[in-house]
């Protein structure tokens, strides 16, 4: 897993990425900044479930996928079953093309099999 | 031939141009600016984009255009410096390399040049002036606390290096005086009136900061604590001068009440072929008993900018869910957001950018208060439509 996020972070305006798990435990992590790794997670971790309960208060299922824009950066937050894929970008980087790279390595996070936590 | 080629299509652009200004969108703008620059003529679409960013100076889409061509225009500078960089590195080509990127509103990457100039001059002063600045101007901007922390550590670490450093102590007592911490202000204040020649403006500053009474609560407050309760509050004790840019306004001010914006959004909504909208005029201040959909956009808005700002990524501004629901766009603009629900197969991206276009048209540019009585703060309006 760890080398799957290492290759996703050398795309070029990817800062980190990291899967966490529903319950907030990072499986693994991977970030240009270590220093990072345990706020981002902590984070992530707490923006999936506020979303997550907006979303089933509002009579909808949880999301397979949430893009975030914000002023300096981007995350992407990919539901891989019982753990999300977090992924932190530059401002500059063109979702719809770094996209197929972030599927495709949740898919082969997926692929890895059950995640025992 | 050429020139009367040119002269002809510079008039046909005129003519375009007043007619798009006559009835203004930022998407009519940004096309008249797309197609310019797709003609070569990147200095003309940038004047273009410079003068609709005047009357929307939130919107995404302007922004972005902008910012790509400047980008554009600079490569040849910036490609020049970061191998000169390679091969002899100096304080000077870190300097520049940080103007043009500042100059490129790309902040990550100027802070970056500058992290790598402190390590290579840890005794140089200017990278930690840059990032000083640049943390102090998304401070205003975003009002987050972990830039003014970064603020503050970087221009006190510039007067540590350089005690004459007379801008530092203007940036700070600026900072300080923002903040509520009127003490430490004039005491930065003071000494540039006394190291430097009289200056009008700071003295004018540092009397106004002076005679605004202070209680002994307020003195004894940590800047951490002031910093919380100004990301918390979205205000300021007292409004700075200067290190305010062209739009920074907008960041906070929710869509004035008023004026009938609730069936234009439901139009745009079922022009977009979206299944329902939520417009809320205040997310911060969600309405009890408001629509289900408007209040999840609040409740994820709320979520995000608070751990957006926390990843030091500032202020969300625009959010796509993705689920067996279909999709999901919010956008964002200052106190003001949009969105808007559509089947798996819709054009998620597109409406996105219309619920931006949207927002930008009408959030108004208004001054931020620094009296909480004169700023509005009561429960937003809020609506949801169904198309």
């Amino acid at each position: 897993m760890d080398e799957i996020l290492n290759e996703l972070n050398e795309r070029i305006g990817i800062k980190g990425s990291l899967v966490v798990t529903e319950d907030g435990i990072t499986i693994t992590s991977a970030f240009r900044v270590p220093s990072d790794e345990e706020r981002v997670a902590a984070l992530a971790h707490a923006l999936i479930s506020a979303s997550k309960t907006a979303l089933l208060r509002c009579g909808l299922k949880g999301f397979a996928r949430c893009e975030l824009t914000a002023d300096y950066g981007k995350v992407v937050m990919l539901d891989l079953g019982v753990a999300f894929l977090v992924v932190v970008t530059d401002r500059k980087v063109d979702f719809s093309s770094a996209i197929v790279d972030i599927q495709s390595a949740a898919k082969r996070i997926r692929r890895l099999g059950t995640i025992r936590v | 031939m050429r020139f009367l080629r040119r002269v002809f299509r510079e008039r046909e652009w005129e003519r375009k141009r007043r007619d798009v200004f006559r009835s203004p969108s930022p998407q009519r703008i940004h096309s008249l600016a797309e197609h310019i620059a797709a003609t070569g003529d990147e200095s003309h679409a940038l004047a273009i984009l410079d003068e609709g960013l005047r009357i929307y100076p939130g919107s995404e889409r302007l922004q972005s255009l902008s910012r790509s061509l400047r980008r554009k225009g600079k490569r040849p500078e910036i490609e020049g410096l970061l191998e000169a960089e390679k091969k002899s590195p100096a304080p000077e080509i870190f300097g520049r390399l940080a103007e043009i990127y500042r100059s490129l509103a790309d902040d990550d990457a100027a802070l970056e040049v500058c992290r790598r100039c402190m390590e290579r001059f840890p005794e140089d002063e200017n990278p930690y002036l840059v990032t000083g600045k640049i943390r102090l101007a998304r401070f205003y901007r975003n009002l987050t606390a972990r830039d003014g922390e970064f603020a503050a550590e970087n221009l006190e670490r510039v007067l540590a290096l350089n005690p004459h450093n007379l801008k530092a102590r203007v940036l700070l007592g600026e900072f300080y005086a923002s903040v509520g911490d009127g003490e430490t202000a004039v005491r930065h204040l003071d000494a540039v009136l006394e190291a430097g020649p009289h200056d009008e403006r700071v003295a004018d500053m540092r009397d106004e900061i002076q005679a605004r009474s202070i209680d002994e609560i307020e003195r004894t407050r940590t800047l951490t604590d002031r910093l919380r309760e100004i990301s918390l509050s979205g205000r300021l004790p007292w409004v700075p001068r200067t290190g305010l840019e062209p739009g920074d306004h907008v960041q906070n001010s929710p869509i004035p009440e008023g004026g009938a914006l609730e069936p234009d959004f439901a139009a745009e909504v079922r022009s977009t072929g979206a299944t329902r909208g939520a417009l809320l005029r205040d997310w911060r201040h969600p309405a009890a008993g408001s629509d289900p959909f408007a209040r999840m956009v609040a409740e994820v808005l709320t979520a995000s900018q608070l751990s957006l700002r926390e990843m030091d990524l500032g202020d969300v501004c625009q959010a796509t869910l993705t689920g067996e629901f279909g999709h999901i766009a919010i956008a964002r603009l200052g106190g003001g957001a949009a969105a808007a629900q559509c089947s798996p197969t819709g054009s998620v991206d597109e409406i996105s950018m219309r619920l931006q276009d949207f927002l930008a048209k009408h959030s108004v540019s208004a001054s931020p208060s620094p009296d909480p009585a004169a700023s509005p703060s009561g429960p937003g309006e809020k609506d949801a439509v169904h198309g």
